[in-house]
């Protein structure tokens, strides 16, 4: 089965910041999200895939096929909410809706409707006295209408107050975990993706870090407190945290068993693991930069 | 590509009907009943026509514009050639609905009978509109080609602006071009000034080489305006 989206060796270029080479695949039905700090470049990713920014490098293929301006069947398959929500201003919610129905021959009036509703969107206002929240929700109903295979979000939610935002994505979460499209999130949030996501990808100053699997982060990644009565911690693998108070020590690992193996050859007592959230593991990840990211 | 030029004419629908609803009254009430100078007349409306279309078109490029709207059609499944052609033929469909009103109602009233042949000058404006209207569209495309102008912020008062002041003084050289027939009270007020230059204007907008000179200008222009839709680096705007 062909992958969803296929990078290779993407590369932008701005005057003050460079976004890869990137190579990067997202499998059908994965709902992968991507994480990094602001300017990290997840937006560009973004305008690269869909063609927004033309890249200066490389290739980006939809669904096999190759991403090329001139032959747009590949963007039937593919669905786009970003951090700016554009519109014909003076047309109500229901006259843009119906604009881009005229576009894709997938379009179902009727989940749109079904849609709005459960948005509580107000189709017969225009779109120019939509509230933020409420232009978030017709982005959403506008391309979730069409049911595309391929979703790309980047942070939709952004600029939203939290009440607004956790409504939007609950409402969100909630339509699409009953659905089978690839997701490809971007987000500086976590807690906005953790619960949906399958995977993580970590973006740090336009470079691809680590990707893995959530249940691998939260299987692989402890909290370990212990005390040691005498002398300086030792040298220990994959930590990308300490603190000390005293003889106590509290370390993060990436890779716990191996810490504990050889924190156990010390002279290390009453050791306590304790599990990570995966948003305080991501914290970890990207304070640790490109040394954590990459391993 | 109809899907788009038929939404841009319902999104700016008012504005449309409203013109040309007005401009039929008043050619049916200029080529009916007030026919004097057949050729003054007949440049006069074309220019009058000209005016109200130079003004819808910039209205909507503003908007188009302050509302992002290359970035929403960017999305859609419709070719960059498509698209390109759509955003770019608007101004000229509009200026041939509202010369097929000029050319009905002047067949339909008595000035049928006393057209000093060829209209040159409508020739001339259909030219001049279509380069005018491709012109920005070209300016807009190569400030969005360049590096780096874009992460700086492509300021859209800078836009409006430049907008603005380039269509008056089109509108200027246009009109000036116009009235610079002799007998006029520009000519004989410039005429003395500059003794070769008026009388070689005039042949420009009025004469088939004038007009043909500017449908070629557009033309250039119109195809140029689809190639730089296609190379611009980025349609965020």
């Amino acid at each position: 089965m062909e992958n969803a989206f296929e990078l290779k060796g993407l590369v932008k270029r701005y005057p003050k910041f460079e976004l890869g080479p990137l190579d990067l695949s997202l499998e059908p039905g994965v709902v992968l999200g991507y994480i990094g700090p602001n300017g990290s470049g997840k937006t560009t990713t973004m305008h690269c895939i869909t063609g927004l920014v033309r890249s200066d490098k490389g290739s980006v293929r939809i669904f096999g096929r190759e991403a090329n301006s001139q032959r747009p069947a590949w963007k039937h398959d593919v669905g786009y909410v970003g951090d700016a929500h554009v519109f014909y201003e003076r047309w109500t919610a229901e006259g843009n809706l119906k604009f881009l129905s005229q576009f894709f021959p997938s379009w179902s009036d009727k989940r749109a409707l079904d849609l709005a509703r459960r948005f509580q969107l107000p189709l017969d206002r225009r779109a120019k006295d939509l509230s933020s929240g409420n232009r978030v929700k017709l982005s959403l109903v506008g391309v979730l209408a069409r049911s595309p295979r391929l979703l790309l979000l980047d942070e939709p939610t952004a600029g939203l107050d939290p009440i607004v935002r956790t409504e939007v994505l609950e409402t969100l979460f909630e339509v699409l975990e009953s659905g089978e499209c690839s997701i490809f999130y971007s987000t500086h949030i976590l807690s906005d993706i953790s619960r949906l996501a399958d995977e993580l990808l970590f973006l740090n100053d336009g470079h691809l870090g680590l990707r893995a699997k959530k249940e691998d982060l939260t299987e692989q990644w402890r909290k370990i407190s212990f005390r040691i009565r005498s002398g300086s911690l030792p040298n220990l693998p994959s930590v990308s945290n300490h603190r000390q108070e005293g003889e106590e020590h509290q370390i993060w690992s990436s890779d716990y068993p191996e810490t504990l193996e050889a924190l156990q050859a010390t002279s290390a007592e009453s050791i306590r693991l304790t599990r990570m959230t995966i948003d305080e593991i991501t914290v970890e990840i990207l304070k640790g930069g490109a040394n954590v990211a990459s391993d | 590509m109809w899907h788009l030029i038929r939404a841009e004419a319902r999104y700016h629908w008012k504005a449309i009907a409203f013109l040309l609803v007005s401009y039929s009254i008043l050619t049916v009430i200029v080529f009916g009943s007030a026919w004097k100078a057949p050729e003054r007349d007949i440049s006069g409306m074309a220019m009058v026509g000209f005016i109200a279309i130079a003004a819808v078109a910039v209205v909507r490029l503003i908007r188009q514009y302050t509302e992002k709207t290359d970035r929403l059609l960017s999305v859609l499944p419709v070719s960059r050639w498509r698209t390109a052609i759509a955003r770019t033929s608007f101004v000229p469909v509009l200026w041939g609905i509202m010369l097929l009103i000029f050319t009905l109602v002047l067949l339909a009233t008595r000035a049928r009978e006393i057209v000093p042949g060829p209209c040159w000058v409508v020739v001339s404006l259909t030219g001049f509109l279509v380069a005018a209207n491709s012109y920005f569209l070209i300016q807009r495309d190569l400030a969005l080609s360049v590096q780096g102008r874009l992460q700086e912020g492509l300021l859209a008062t800078q836009f409006v602006f430049s907008m603005v002041c380039g269509t008056l003084l089109l509108l200027l050289v246009f009109g000036g071009l116009q009235s610079m027939s002799p007998g006029s009270y520009s000519y004989r007020l410039l005429g003395p000034l500059v003794p070769l230059v008026p009388v070689r204007l005039v042949d420009l907008t009025a004469s088939p080489i004038g007009a043909l000179t500017f449908l070629a200008l557009g033309a250039a222009l119109f195809v140029l305006s689809l190639v730089t839709f296609q190379n611009r680096r980025s349609y965020l705007e």
